[in-house]
């Protein structure tokens, strides 16, 4: 399931270290209206979302869900169920093909219980590398986002998310 | 489970296969690919019931599952999906 705005926003709040009122200080709201918008029943204005990415420290791209998730780590009282989640393999080539592998995250878990080696994707160098039990650890542990990022030295883009 | 095959120019497949069919072909390719006795082939042919358990589980939950899409640098599109 995609984060929402409100849910996102108070991620990044809380990762700030901010409290609402601090927010709606800056921005010269209400605290109300920063609650409101945590809590999906507003969203800012252009003007508003501007000044929150700065004081946030992000990028208007991050704030709206549109940039690609960075890491963070679910409290526990909000992690999905392993088997809702899905691991997503993006492999951008240099030649322009565009490869997408999704591997539900129950079968990822099967596969590195058992302890077989993950097939490489059509051979591709940069995939052999990835320690897939080291990412079902951090799945485990409310790891979710963009765990692997690889710039092979041929230019594949390589990405491994979770969500 | 459907592969599908959209070229640019050339023909457009579409392959329905059941899942339990797809499974065998799987191990086939892994048996081929691999070497005598090799432990990885023997332990997946022995994860497959539970393997194919929890896609269908996904696939009951979410509608479907897109195993592998590919976008070719000349058009062509090709998926997998149950």
């Amino acid at each position: 399931m995609k984060e929402s705005f409100g849910t996102r926003l108070a991620r990044l709040r809380k990762d700030k270290g901010l409290t609402q009122e601090e927010v709606a200080d800056k921005l010269h709201v209400s605290p109300q209206a920063v609650s409101k918008w945590e809590c999906a029943a507003s969203y800012p204005d252009i003007d508003g979302l501007l000044t929150l990415s700065e004081v946030l420290g992000v990028t208007v791209d991050e704030l709206v869900g549109k940039a690609k998730e960075t890491p963070h780590l679910v409290p526990e009282n909000e992690r999905k169920d392993v088997k809702n989640m899905t691991l997503k393999v993006t492999v951008d080539s240099t030649d322009g093909d565009k490869v997408r592998i999704n591997i539900p995250v129950a079968l990822l878990k099967i596969v590195v219980e058992s302890g077989v080696a993950m097939p490489a994707v059509n051979g591709n160098e940069a995939l052999k590398n990835i320690d897939f039990k080291q990412i079902m650890t951090l799945i485990e542990q409310g790891v979710i986002g963009k765990l692997v990022e690889i710039d092979s030295a041929d230019g594949d883009h390589v990405e491994v998310t979770v969500n | 489970m459907v592969i599908k095959v959209l070229t640019k120019r050339g023909p457009r497949i579409r392959i329905w296969m059941p899942l339990g069919v797809a499974k065998w072909h799987i191990v086939r390719h892994a048996i081929i690919k691999s070497s005598h006795h090799d432990e990885n082939v023997i332990t997946l042919v022995g994860l497959l019931p539970q393997l194919v358990k929890a896609a269908r589980r996904y696939v009951r939950r979410h509608g479907h599952l897109t195993i592998v899409e590919v976008k070719t640098h000349d058009g062509d599109h090709i998926l997998i999906r149950i």
